[in-house]
């Protein structure tokens, strides 16, 4: 199968949709002429025209005005350059976007797409270098989605663009150069299916986005240590898949959320909590959380190395508990 | 004030003591003469009583644990007494400093030692397939992190106990009904229709009941059955023409009397072992492997019989006894046993063990031997029999004697030789002061 990048793979699921739903459009900074920071709209305002539209430097007015755009029956996809960005635009974004549909009493929806690149780069700080998805874990009324490779970042895209209610797209700034196979034939991944990528027997690894580049690491090296891990990749966040977590941690006993975002009141600790409150009596060992130190996000190389998730101790960890 | 409790040393040769059981918890306050634990020695177990009164304010050596004598098994103290010094020089708290270094994150604190030992630490996992399988928890050895049981464990338990499928419900009622699971499995889960089957069966459910073995019984059973595993025992029978030894000691017995003193023929035959065990080295050994140990001394044991079961205390150096000190020793420690007064020594270092069952009307038994001794010999009841003597029947007292020795250091004709020895003298006393 042909290979392509995660950037390629959401510029083919940006032009394959908007040529099918002629309400699509994208509003955001640097994105019509520049292409976006990281070449995630690269061409397609050569084809789309005025429905790529750079924005001056407000994140309030692009959530605002995407909000109200979708309510009229457009399909707007907002771009925040970093997703560490939203905070300019919260209110729109969790108390418009996330409730008007519930306000109104189902009146109007808000089909829109807020994408937001996220994650550890190179040195590029506290301000610049977040994972905040667990903080759209705790509103209710907005799906989020945490592609971790080229053919999802398609596919869940392609599905976002379908959904009639507000997605938030986190999407990893290293994995944009990550290539991995795409069909060319089309496709869609579903919201709230999560994916076994590797099947095992002796604990589950659970992650996203580009916490899967760890969780592949820590299963080899599991592996040779003659423990087979099960790894799923979970791919939306909201809703995410719990049958296929009580499923798998059924099986194995044993379960590990490995995830790049601080580990405190991450994404790691809704999945712990759920496991222990449906399945305490199947585990076989203490639930393990590997993500973020409670820190802002050094700019100090040495530091910020410090920071990232070590495969290694994250091993070293899990052999404990065995 | 403070009392450290140090694990008594009952009798020379205690080096180790078991604590059976604890009497007062941790925390509990105890008077002076209040029993306080219960500890096992390899002869016997004995009942301690508190000599200090105040609060049991630690307990270091938990039940079934094992110390050197004069270890520090706990600490009695008052209320505000500070007991960290003896701790610390105990170990206990350079321990918990460890474990403070070694735990994560500094906001978790861990529970006092006291609580977490009562709690079986093991996984949710663990704890459902110990259920599920009917594998007592409790009998499940932890290999997993931070002292857990986790569900290999029990996997690995269960290799040794029968696996057993049963509801909670039908676990409960078996329980309470006495009603033995292993015996009714047949491989298909029990369910709570299945007890109330067997019940239908076998309506008077109170058949059976349990009672949980006493320390000596568990230590008598453990001695017997290794003896009897590992030891090639034979026993020889001869009859004994009773008339002179019954002359002796009726003349005797009146001349004892006078001084308070009870002779029976178990001292006269004591007395006559004293004199031949010096003589036949072999019978008053032992047999290590390769190594025949010959006892410089014939420490004489008698078994008796007391009231949870069997003891067996010995007359020291009895060769160098009369016949009026072996009825005044023997009786001494026949009354303290039975009283529980007998001091652990007394239990050890026998070289040769009589056992007397006349009393009961046997005549005959195969008795088993104390090791490490050799040799038992048996005293049957007296009984008036017919027997030919210079070609006459006539009626004579006649008594049994079953000589048990192990075959492996003494041989059949050995044994006969000895036992024939026992009997010319028993048939001809006055061979005693030869």
């Amino acid at each position: 199968m042909r290979q392509i990048t995660f950037s390629q793979a959401t510029l083919e699921a940006m032009a394959e949709e908007m040529r099918r739903d002629e309400n699509i459009f994208v509003m955001g900074e640097d994105i019509a002429r520049q292409g976006g920071v990281f070449g995630q709209f690269k061409g397609l305002s050569d084809e789309f025209g005025d429905r790529i539209m750079d924005t001056p430097i407000s994140e309030t007015a692009i959530i605002g005005a995407a909000v109200g755009a979708a309510m009229a029956g457009m399909r707007p996809v907002a771009d925040m350059h970093f997703a560490d960005f939203m905070g300019v635009a919260m209110d729109e974004l969790f108390n418009q976007m996330a409730k008007i549909r519930y306000m109104f009493g189902g009146q109007t929806t808000v089909p829109m797409i807020v994408r937001a690149p996220d994650g550890l780069s190179s040195c590029a700080a506290a301000q610049h270098s977040q994972s905040i998805e667990a903080w759209f874990m705790n509103i209710p009324g907005i799906k989020v989605v945490a592609p971790s490779n080229p053919a999802d970042a398609k596919g869940l895209l392609k599905s976002a663009l379908r959904d009639d209610n507000p997605v938030i797209y986190f999407e990893n700034k290293i994995l944009y150069r990550e290539k991995g196979e795409v069909s060319e034939e089309e496709f869609l991944v579903p919201i709230g299916k999560a994916n076994i990528v590797r099947e095992g027997t002796d604990i589950t690894i659970i992650s996203y986005s580009i916490g899967m580049k760890k969780a592949y690491e820590v299963a080899d090296k599991l592996e040779k240590q003659g423990i087979h891990a099960e790894i799923i990749d979970l791919r939306t966040l909201v809703p995410y898949d719990k049958e296929a977590i009580l499923k798998s941690v059924k099986k194995t006993h044993r379960l590990a959320i490995i995830h790049e975002a601080v580990k405190q009141g991450g994404a790691g600790s809704e999945i712990a909590a759920f496991v222990a409150e449906n399945a305490i009596e199947y585990l076989d060992a203490p639930i393990m959380r590997f993500g973020a130190p409670f820190v802002p996000v050094p700019f100090s190389p040495p530091l910020e190395k410090a920071y990232r998730l070590d495969s290694d101790k994250i091993v070293e960890e899990i052999l404990e508990k065995f | 004030m403070i009392k450290e409790i140090l694990m008594p040393k009952l009798g020379l040769t205690m080096v180790e003591g078991k604590i059976i059981q604890w009497f007062v918890k941790e925390g509990e306050f105890v008077n002076v003469g209040d029993k306080l634990f219960e500890v096992e020695t390899d002869k016997l177990t004995n009942e301690i009583m508190a000599d200090t009164e105040g609060i049991l304010k630690n307990i270091l050596v938990n039940e079934g644990e094992t110390a050197e004598v004069k270890a520090l098994i706990g600490i009695i103290a008052g209320e505000n007494d500070d007991i960290s010094s003896i701790l610390t020089n105990s170990g206990v708290e350079i321990q918990q400093l460890i474990d403070i270094e070694f735990s994560e994150e500094t906001p978790i604190t861990e529970q006092p030692e006291n609580i977490e030992s009562s709690y079986i630490k093991a996984t949710p996992y663990a704890k459902k397939l110990a259920e599920e399988r009917g594998i007592d928890i409790n009998n499940v050895t932890a290999t997993g992190y931070r002292g857990t049981i986790v569900a290999n464990d029990v996997e690995n338990a269960e290799i040794n106990e029968i696996k057993i499928k049963v509801t909670p419900t039908a676990r409960k009622m078996a329980e309470d009904k006495g009603i033995n699971l292993a015996e009714i499995y047949t491989g298909t889960k029990i369910k709570k229709a299945d007890i109330l089957a067997i019940e239908e069966k076998y309506p008077q459910d109170n058949e059976f009941e349990n009672e949980k073995a006493s320390s000596m019984r568990k230590i008598i059973a453990q001695r017997m059955k290794n003896t009897w595993a590992g030891t090639p025992m034979v026993t020889f029978n001869m009859e004994a023409d009773m008339t002179e030894t019954i002359n002796l000691r009726e003349k005797l017995k009146a001349v004892y009397e006078r001084d308070g003193i009870r002779l029976t023929y178990n001292h006269i035959i004591m007395k006559i072992l004293s004199k031949l065990l010096v003589k036949y080295r072999y019978l008053n050994a032992s047999f290590d492997n390769d190594t025949i140990i010959y006892h410089k001394h014939v420490n004489l044991g008698i078994a008796v019989d007391v009231e949870k079961g069997l003891m067996v205390p010995n007359v020291k150096e009895i060769e160098k006894m009369t016949l009026r000190e072996i009825a005044v020793q023997t009786e001494k420690l026949i009354e303290d046993a039975r009283t529980n007064k007998l001091s652990p020594d007394y239990l050890s270092g026998g070289t040769f063990t009589i056992t007397n069952l006349g009393m009961f009307g046997i005549e005959s038994f195969s008795p088993i031997i104390n090791k490490p001794e050799v040799a038992i010999l048996g005293i049957n009841k007296i009984a008036e029999k017919p027997v030919v003597v210079n070609k006459e029947i006539v009626i004579r007292p006649m008594m049994n004697l079953s000589l048990t020795t192990d075959h492996s250091l003494v041989d059949g004709a050995l044994s006969a030789k000895f036992l024939k020895e026992i009997v010319e003298i028993i048939e001809n006393p006055y061979l005693l002061i030869d």
